[in-house]
C-alpha cells in the first residue's frame, strides 16, 4: 500500500514540478496498477493543482509557472478524465467564465478558469470580449450553477452590470450565481451592482463558487 | 459640514463623511491616486496633523509603521468626520517669474505629469523647464478611469481640471501669452484638451478623432497627431526628436513610462504599440520604488559582499528609481538571489528602511515582459530579428543613465543591440524643436502616414508571447 501512495503524491508533484510529460506517465502507471481514475484525479492532479494555486496566491509561483503547471495538470487530466464520465453519475457544478465586451485581456481569465476546472468543476469558457448576448445566451442554454465575468479595464466593468440587469429582466437571475473579478473590480462593485461575490485572486474565486453553490 | 485646513494651500469647507481624496479634488488640489482612489497602489499618501482615528487595514499595508504614528493616510480611504489639518508632503511650491521676451511654449500632456518649456523664438531653444501634476490625477491614475469617469458624466470636471493644471504650468514657466504652443501628449489627454468625446478609449478597438495634426487659432496652436489606439503625439514627437525616421537603420524607441510605448522602425515603415507597461518604473505600485526625485536611489552596484548605492543630490534614501530598480534587478539575478522566474529568495533590505520584495519584483517583471513581449510581436510583423537593429533609444524618467548590460540580463532589450542611447524627454524635446522649425509639421505627417499601430494584446499569440517575455533573461 505504502508503494502505491508513493506513486500518487509523485503525480501531485509532478504537477507542482510543472512536469507535463512526467505527470501523463506517472498517471498512466497509476492506472495499470488499478488505481481508480476518479481517485487519481481527487487525490493527485487536483491537490497539485489546488497547490500551485497557493504558491501563485503568495507571489511564489508567478503566471508562467502557474500556465506550465495547469499543462501538466491537463496531462494527467485529459487521460483519467474520460475514464470518469463514462462511470460516473454524479453531475459536476457547471460553471459558465468569460471577459466582458470590449476586454481582450484575459490571461488572468484563463488561471482562474484552470483552478476552477482543477477543483472539480465543469467549466465552459466563453474568451475574451464576449457581448452581453452571448452571455445571455450561454446561460439561457447551458443553465450554469455560477456564471463568472472578468476585466482588466475599468472602462468595461459597466458590461458586468448589463449582464445583471438582463438576467434579471429574462427571470433567470434567481437560478444562478454571479461572480465578478479583475484589477479594477473591487467588492464594493460586485455589491453594486449586485453579483452574488467578488473574487481577489484565482484561488479566492474557487473558495468562492464552493461557498455560494452549497445548498 | 467641517472644516479641512490644508497646509500651504488654504482652509475649505466641507460636507461630512466625504472622503478626503474627493475634497481634494473638488477644490482642485493636486493628489496622486494611481489606482483611482480604490486603496490598491498606496500613493494618494497624506498627512493628517490633527487628531485622528487609526489607521485601517488597507493603510497599513502601503504605509510603513513609523509613517503611520506621524500621521501618515491615504486620501482614499479617509473619510472626514470632523474638522482637520492636512499637509501634503509630495507637493512642489509654485514659483512665479515673468519672462518678457517673445516665447513659444512646448507641452508634453502626460497623464501623471504635465511637462512644458518655454522656447526662445529667436535661439530656438528652451530657456526654462516645468513639470506639474495633472490635477486630473485627483479623479483617478490611469487614462482608463478618467475615460469611466468622463462617461459617468464627470468630463466637464476633468476637462477643467486638465486647464488649471496648465495654467499652474504657465505661471511655473512665466508665460501667459506664448507666441505660439505645441502640444504633444497621448491620445487621451490630447482629445481633452480639444475638447474631443474621449467614449471611444473605453473599449476595444481604440478610435479617437486625432489622425491629423491639428492648427488652432486665437492663441496660436499646434496639436500633434495620434498614431492609433492608445500611441499617442507624444510618440511622434519623441521619434521625430530622435531622428529615427530619417536614419534610414533598423531602430528600436522604448518610452518608459505606465504606456510603455514601443516603436520598430524599418525601411520606410513605423510599427507602434503600446504595451501596457504600468507605472512600475515610476516607482508606484511597488514599495521599494520612487519617481526620479532627489533622494531616490539612481545607481545601485555590490562590492565586497555588500549592496552600495547613489541616490539624487545625495540625499537620505527614499526609494528605488528606474534606473536603480534595474540595477538592482540584474545584480540580484547575478548573485543568484533572484532566479529568471521572477523567485526572490528572500526580502532584500537595501537601506534600513528600503527593501524589496517577492512582490515588488512581479510587478516589475510584468513591466519588463510587456515592453519584452512588446519588441517581439514589432519585429514578428516588421519580420525582422534583434540582430537587425542597428540602434536603440529609450525615454522616460529612468533617474540616470541606464546600464546596457543590466538592461539585457533582465530580458528589457534583446541582447547584440549595436547602440543604446538614453534621453530623458523626447517628446518634450520634439515639441520644443517643432516651435521654431516650420517644415516640421510635414515631417510630423510622413511619421504618423508610415506608422503602423499594433493592438498587441489582439494578437492571436499574445498569451504565449508574453508569457515567455516573463522570463527575467538575456534573449534575441
Amino acid at each position: 500500500m505504502q508503494g502505491v501512495n508513493l506513486k500518487l503524491d509523485e503525480i501531485r508533484k509532478a504537477v507542482i514540478e510543472m512536469d507535463d510529460v512526467k505527470t501523463a506517465q506517472l498517471v498512466n502507471t497509476a492506472l495499470k496498477q488499478g488505481l481508480a481514475p476518479q481517485d487519481i484525479l481527487n487525490n493527485c492532479l487536483i491537490p497539485g493543482m489546488k497547490e500551485v494555486g497557493e504558491l501563485f496566491t503568495r507571489k511564489e509561483y508567478y503566471v508562467p509557472e502557474v500556465l506550465l503547471a495547469s499543462e501538466a495538470f491537463y496531462a494527467g487530466f485529459n487521460i483519467v478524465s474520460p475514464l470518469i464520465k463514462s462511470q460516473s453519475t454524479e453531475k459536476k457544478t457547471k460553471v459558465i467564465i468569460g471577459v466582458v465586451k470590449g476586454d481582450i485581456h484575459d490571461i488572468g481569465k484563463n488561471i482562474v478558469k484552470v483552478l476552477i476546472e482543477a477543483s472539480g468543476y465543469d467549466i465552459m469558457d466563453l474568451g475574451k470580449d464576449v457581448s452581453t448576448e452571448r452571455f445571455i445566451k450561454a446561460v439561457t442554454i447551458e443553465k450554469p450553477a455560477v456564471l463568472a465575468m472578468s476585466s482588466l479595464m475599468t472602462t468595461t466593468l459597466v458590461h458586468m452590470e448589463e449582464v445583471i440587469k438582463e438576467l434579471i429582466k429574462k427571470k433567470m437571475r434567481r437560478n444562478i450565481k454571479v461572480i465578478v473579478g479583475g484589477a479594477p473590480v473591487n467588492e464594493e462593485f460586485a455589491n453594486r451592482i449586485g453579483a452574488d461575490g467578488y473574487a481577489e485572486d484565482a484561488m479566492q474565486a474557487v473558495k468562492l463558487i464552493k461557498k455560494i453553490t452549497i445548498g | 459640514m467641517n472644516i479641512l485646513t490644508i497646509k500651504k494651500h488654504g482652509t475649505f469647507k466641507v460636507k461630512k463623511s466625504t472622503k478626503l481624496i474627493d475634497c481634494l479634488a473638488k477644490n482642485g488640489i493636486p493628489i496622486i491616486a494611481t489606482c483611482g482612489g480604490k486603496g490598491r497602489c498606496g500613493s494618494c499618501r497624506v498627512r493628517i496633523i490633527t487628531p485622528q482615528k487609526p489607521p485601517a487595514e488597507r493603510e497599513t499595508l502601503f504605509i510603513p509603521q513609523s509613517a503611520l504614528k506621524q500621521g501618515y493616510r491615504l486620501a482614499c480611504q479617509h473619510k472626514i468626520t470632523h474638522d482637520m489639518t492636512i499637509d501634503i508632503p509630495r507637493l512642489k511650491k509654485v514659483k512665479f517669474t515673468r519672462l518678457n521676451a517673445n516665447y513659444g511654449l512646448a507641452l508634453d500632456i502626460g497623464t501623471t505629469v504635465i511637462k512644458g518649456a518655454a522656447v526662445n523664438l529667436k535661439t530656438g531653444s528652451a530657456e526654462k523647464i516645468s513639470s506639474v501634476y495633472n490635477l486630473q490625477n485627483s479623479i483617478g491614475g490611469d487614462v482608463l478611469t478618467r475615460v469611466g469617469a468622463s462617461i459617468d458624466g464627470k468630463y466637464d470636471i476633468l476637462s477643467k481640471l486638465l486647464y488649471s493644471s496648465l495654467k499652474q504650468l504657465k505661471n511655473c514657466l512665466g508665460i501667459q501669452k506664448p507666441a505660439i504652443t505645441i502640444i504633444v501628449g497621448n491620445p487621451v489627454m490630447l482629445s481633452f484638451y480639444l475638447h474631443e468625446p474621449v467614449n471611444g478609449f473605453a473599449q476595444y478597438p481604440f478610435t479617437s478623432n486625432l489622425n491629423k495634426g491639428i492648427f488652432l487659432k486665437n492663441p496660436p496652436r499646434y496639436v500633434f497627431p495620434i498614431i492609433g489606439g492608445f500611441v499617442g503625439g507624444d510618440t511622434i514627437s519623441g521619434i521625430l526628436q530622435s531622428r529615427m525616421h530619417k536614419s534610414g537603420k533598423n531602430s528600436l524607441y522604448i518610452d518608459l513610462g505606465t504606456n510603455g510605448e514601443v516603436v520598430l522602425i524599418r525601411g520606410k515603415n513605423i510599427y507602434a504599440a503600446s504595451t501596457a507597461a504600468g507605472p512600475a518604473f515610476e516607482g508606484i505600485g511597488v514599495t521599494c520604488g520612487s519617481l526620479a526625485l532627489p533622494g531616490a536611489i539612481d545607481r545601485v552596484s555590490y562590492a565586497k559582499g555588500a549592496l552600495r548605492f547613489h541616490t539624487i543630490d545625495n540625499k537620505t534614501p527614499i526609494g528605488l528609481c528606474a534606473s536603480g530598480l534595474i540595477d538592482l534587478l540584474s545584480i540580484l539575478l547575478e548573485r543568484s538571489i533572484l532566479k529568471d522566474n521572477g523567485r526572490l529568495k528572500y526580502a532584500v533590505p537595501i537601506s534600513s528602511r528600503i527593501c524589496i520584495s517577492q512582490n515588488d519584483i512581479r510587478k516589475l517583471q510584468l513591466a519588463i515582459g510587456a515592453i519584452h513581449s512588446g519588441i517581439k510581436i514589432l519585429l514578428h510583423h516588421a519580420k525582422t530579428a534583434p540582430k537587425n537593429i542597428d540602434e536603440v533609444v529609450i525615454t522616460g524618467e529612468f533617474g540616470s543613465r541606464l546600464d546596457v548590460n543590466a538592461l539585457v540580463k533582465i530580458g528589457l532589450i534583446p541582447k547584440g543591440t549595436k547602440k543604446v542611447s538614453f534621453n530623458k524627454d523626447l517628446p518634450l524635446q520634439g515639441a520644443v524643436m517643432a516651435i521654431k522649425n516650420n517644415n516640421i509639421f510635414h515631417q510630423v505627417e510622413t511619421i504618423r502616414e508610415h506608422s503602423i499601430h499594433i493592438d498587441l494584446a489582439a494578437q492571436p499569440n499574445f498569451q504565449e508571447v508574453f508569457v515567455a517575455s516573463l522570463k527575467l533573461a538575456p534573449w534575441n
